[in-house]
Formats: structure tokens, C-alpha cells, sequence
């Protein structure tokens, strides 16, 4: 039951305190959004190895059907590894992160509880709300999708009317990451609170998904502090991957690499950091009502 | 996972990239060697020797390591060029020698190789040596591109050497040439590009009513695209003063051609005629 009087900035204060004091006394409380960017990571050197020989010859057709041959040869192959990844990050993301959220879920729940923390429990857990949790997962993919479309036109519509009026393109195209960016980060906070109410509650995804639009709608600021100011934190990131042709011809085409892997670093903390102190928060508000 | 599975994971990747890595070396060194030949390319009087010692070191290493057809040619024609900057001449002819020998049966590949030891020698200042080579692929690879151009590309050199007398029989040859050429390709894309090749040795020349006329006439023939249609509208209007036909010309296009993907273009050297502009 949420504690009388306690006001949003109270829940974020809370939520922030016991979810970093989570971390401190069980680290491995973050082991599941580990285990995704050693995946991501591996994922990321097995596309590398599908692009060279001798693999190329399965990957070739489809290569030169979608992208073109150009892209199979240095330094356009980075540019193309960087797409590549970036759709096996949604997979991933999609499947592997409804379990990985689920285990931390239940890790903090039993942290909560101050019962014996083990992974393989919270892994049965999440496990055994796995199709809820990958339920809640799609509908956001999808949601944030279509919601992409909209933007596309929204933004594409500004943008031809901001060169209209300047005279040049200059750097309005960023506004695609920017507006990319925190549109996702709006839909996936309508559903934030679906998965901890689906470990931590047992709801099935519908239930959980409208618990999660109720504190959602009733807890704007502790959504913002908690999950849109975080995710936001990516933004540097979302623009550096917009301008990656420039970034290989401005320096070394390599440094796609280091963008890569400062994305696939900044994920898994900000994945995990998101998930503990929205289920910490989750415990302060969940009794609330509409 | 335990120590085990990373350990595996581990080895798994080491191997696979040590055996995957190898064609993106090379092609980072053939990128990496583009980039110095570059600079080389634009100021050969001063690049610094060791640059360019670096430079043919990475292009030999791909040579030498390379098991891509396509990537060796690329890396060969590349250090040719190189040696041919630096005036390295006969290093250059030594690998475009190489390069015609293992590459017979491809004719565009060959005419090429033949053309650029014949610029060595022409760089070299040894003309007669490099008309032999010219002639010998007007004869021999008449229908490839690089055969193609070998014509007007001895025209221009007499061109350029202000030899006019000279340079006025070359570009009479090479038409005579193309004309040969469409005649013996009709209705070919060779004999298009010898259509254009034709007009072009007129432009370079400066004869513009010689352009226009023969532009004139091929449309009589063959009812030509819209794009050399345009040619000779610009023709017309900044070349002759002459923006009645100019008008005509463009109007034509648009009859003719409603959904030419130049339009836009068109349609405003119309208006400009029209206002009495161009």
C-alpha cells in the first residue's frame, strides 16, 4: 500500500534509494541485462563473420537483393554491420529482454520479500511468466512502430518546412533521432509498471497492462524521473548512430565499433537501472487506484 | 555460464574471426593505400618518398595475399596508376602486362590494361609507342567501352598539343569511326554511345551548327531520347542565340516525352524563353 502522504517525489526518492541499495547488496541482481550485452556482443561478431568469407556466399543474395554489393566490401560493411545489429538488437530486446526483465524483476521482488536471493529462482520465475512478459513486450515493439510511422510523416513534414523557410537541410535531419527517441521512450512509459505487475503480482498481460497505464497516468513525474530522463540519456548515442557515414569519413571507419559498443554498454545500464528502480517504485505505488 | 562455456565461446570467436578477418585486412589496406594515393595523386612533385613506398608496400601486400579476383585487378590497376604518377613507368607497364596476360578472356579488362601502358608511354613522351598501343585496340577490342573511347581520346591529344590541322583529321577519323561502328552495331547500345561519341567530337570541337546538324539528323532518323534533345536545346539557346529553335526544341521534349524525369528543367528553360530570357 502506498504510504499516506507520501508524495511523487517521496516514491522517486524511495525508489532510487532501495533500488541502489539492491545493486549494492546483490549485484548480481543485474547478471540478466549482462547476460543480453554479452549476447548483443557476440551477436555482433557473428554477423561480422556472416559478412567475410567463407559465409558470405549464404549472405551474399540476400545482401545484394536489400542493400546492394557495395555494402559486402570495406568500409560500407560497417555500415552495414551497424543495421544489421541494429534489427538483431530488436530480436534480442524483444525476446531475451522480456526474460531478463522478468528475472530482475523477481530478484528484486525477493530482495523485497528479504528472502534468499538465488537466480535460479528468479530464472523459474521468469520463466513461468515468460509469454505475459513477451506479450507486453510486442505490444510496445508494435505500438512504438506505429507510432514511428506518425513521427516519420510528422517529422518529414517539419523538416520540408523548416527548408522552406532556412533554405537548407543543415542538421534538422537529427530531429528524426531526437523525435525517434523520445516517442519511444513515452510508449514503453505507458507499459513500464506491466512487467512488475506481472512477476511481482502474478496479473496475466492485460490486467498488467492496464494497472501500468492507471500508475502510469497517476505517476507522471515518477514515470519521467524514472524511465523518459534515463532513456534520454541515449540520446547522444541515437545522434552519433544518425551520423555514422560522417563519423567513419570524418575519422577511421572503425569508429562505428566504439559507437556500437558504447550503445550496447549504456543499454545494459540503463536497461537495468530502469527495471530495479521501476520495480522498487512499482512496490510503493501498486496498491494505488484509479 | 560457467568457465567452461566462455572459455568455448571464447575460442569459437577467436577462430572464427581469425579466419573471417582476413578479407576485411585487405580491403582495409587497399582503403587505407586509396587514401594515401590520393594525396600522392595530388601532389606527386612533393609527396614524401616514404609515403609512397607505404603506399605500394600495402597495394603489393594485397596482391600477393588476396584469393578475390575482383580485389586483385582492383589492387593492380591501382598500383599501375601509382607508378604511373610517380613516373614509374615501366613498373606501371610491368603490372598492366601482368594484368593483360591473366586477364584474356575478359575483353573490357584487357582493352584497359592496354590503354593504360599506352598513357605510360604517352606520359613518358614516347607518342608513337602509345598510338601503336591505341591503335591496337581500336582493331582489336572494337565493342568495348574503353575501345570506344581510344578515338576521340587520340583527338584530344592532338587537341591539346595545338596542333589544329592535326587534331581536325583526328576528330574526322574518329567520326568516320563511329559511324563505322553504329553501322556495324545497329541499333545496339554500342551504336548509341557511338551516336553520342559523334556528337561529342563535335562539341569538343566547338562546331556547334556541325553538332546541331548531325543532332538534327539522327533525330530524323531514329526520333532520339530526350536527353540529347535537351543537349541540343542548350545548344540552340547559349551556343547559337537561337531561342526560337531553343523553344521548339524544349517543346518537342515535353510532346514527345510528357513524363521525362527532367521536367522540371525543361519546363523552366520554356518559361525563360518565353520571358524572353536564356
Amino acid at each position: 500500500m502506498r504510504e499516506k502522504g507520501i508524495t511523487q517525489t517521496g516514491v522517486i526518492k524511495k525508489a532510487l534509494g532501495t533500488g541502489f541499495q539492491a545493486m549494492a547488496d546483490f549485484p548480481q541482481i543485474v547478471y540478466p541485462f549482462a547476460i543480453i550485452a554479452v549476447i548483443e556482443v557476440i551477436g555482433l561478431l557473428l554477423i561480422f563473420a556472416a559478412l567475410q568469407p567463407p559465409f558470405v556466399k549464404y549472405s551474399m543474395p540476400i545482401i545484394e537483393r536489400f542493400w546492394g554489393a557495395k555494402f559486402l566490401h570495406y568500409p560500407l560493411i560497417l555500415l552495414l554491420l551497424s543495421h544489421l545489429h541494429y534489427y538483431f538488437q530488436t530480436v534480442v530486446a524483444v525476446f531475451c529482454g522480456a526474460f531478463a526483465s522478468g528475472m530482475t524483476i523477481s530478484a528484486f521482488k525477493q530482495y523485497k520479500q528479504e528472502k534468499f536471493i538465488t537466480l535460479r529462482s528468479a530464472a523459474r520465475d521468469a520463466l513461468h511468466s515468460y509469454w505475459h512478459l513477451l506479450a507486453i513486450n510486442l505490444i510496445v515493439f508494435a505500438l512504438v512502430q506505429c507510432a514511428f510511422v506518425f513521427k516519420r510523416q510528422a517529422v518529414f513534414k517539419m523538416i520540408l518546412a523548416m527548408r522552406n523557410h532556412f533554405g537548407d537541410e543543415g542538421n534538422w535531419m537529427l530531429i528524426h533521432a531526437t523525435a525517434a527517441l523520445f516517442i519511444g521512450a513515452v510508449v514503453q512509459s505507458l507499459f513500464v509498471f506491466a512487467q512488475p505487475a506481472v512477476v511481482i503480482e502474478g496479473k496475466n498481460f492485460i490486467s498488467a497492462i492496464f494497472k501500468s497505464l492507471i500508475l502510469t497516468l497517476k505517476n507522471l513525474w515518477v514515470t519521467f524521473v524514472l524511465v523518459i530522463f534515463p532513456l534520454s540519456l541515449f540520446l547522444p548515442i541515437a545522434l552519433l548512430k544518425n551520423k555514422l557515414l560522417f563519423l567513419m569519413q570524418r575519422f577511421v571507419p572503425e569508429v562505428i565499433f566504439l559507437v556500437l559498443a558504447a550503445g550496447i554498454l549504456l543499454s545494459f545500464f540503463l536497461n537495468a537501472g530502469i527495471t530495479i528502480m521501476v520495480s522498487a517504485g512499482y512496490f510503493i505505488i501498486k496498491d494505488e487506484r484509479a | 555460464m560457467s568457465k567452461k562455456t566462455i572459455r568455448f565461446l571464447a575460442l569459437i570467436t577467436v577462430l572464427m574471426l581469425s579466419g573471417c578477418g582476413q578479407q576485411y585486412m585487405l580491403e582495409r589496406m587497399i582503403w587505407q593505400a586509396d587514401k594515401m594515393a590520393e594525396n600522392i595523386l595530388a601532389s606527386s612533385d612533393t609527396a614524401a618518398p616514404y609515403v609512397y613506398n607505404k603506399t605500394v608496400a600495402l597495394y603489393e601486400t594485397v596482391i600477393a595475399k588476396t584469393q578475390d579476383p575482383q580485389l586483385l585487378l582492383n589492387a593492380q590497376f591501382k598500383l599501375g596508376k601509382l607508378h604511373t604518377a610517380q613516373k614509374s613507368f615501366d613498373k606501371a607497364r610491368d603490372i598492366y602486362d601482368k594484368i593483360f596476360i591473366s586477364h584474356q578472356g575478359r575483353q573490357e579488362v584487357s582493352a584497359l590494361a592496354l590503354f593504360s601502358k599506352g598513357q605510360t608511354f604517352e606520359l613518358e613522351g614516347k607518342w608513337p609507342e602509345a598510338l601503336a598501343i591505341f591503335d591496337e585496340i581500336i582493331k582489336k577490342y572494337r565493342n568495348t567501352a574503353q575501345g570506344l573511347n581510344v578515338p576521340l581520346y587520340i583527338a584530344r591529344y592532338y587537341g591539346g598539343k595545338d596542333d589544329p590541322v592535326a587534331a581536325r583529321a583526328a576528330y574526322a577519323r574518329a567520326v568516320s569511326y563511329y559511324e563505322g561502328i553504329a553501322q556495324e552495331y545497329p541499333n545496339t547500345k554500342i551504336a548509341l554511345l557511338a551516336y553520342n561519341l559523334i556528337v561529342r567530337t563535335y562539341v569538343e570541337q566547338n562546331d556547334w551548327q556541325g553538332a546541331v546538324r548531325y543532332i538534327e539528323g539522327l533525330d530524323a532518323k531514329y526520333s532520339i531520347g530526350p536527353e540529347t534533345l535537351f543537349v541540343l536545346g542548350g545548344i540552340y539557346s547559349k551556343r547559337l542565340d537561337n531561342p526560337g529553335a531553343a523553344l521548339a526544341t524544349y517543346k518537342k521534349i515535353l510532346e514527345r516525352f510528357p513524363d521525362f524525369a527532367n521536367k522540371a528543367q525543361v519546363e523552366k528553360e520554356i518559361e525563360q524563353l518565353s520571358n524572353g530570357g536564356g
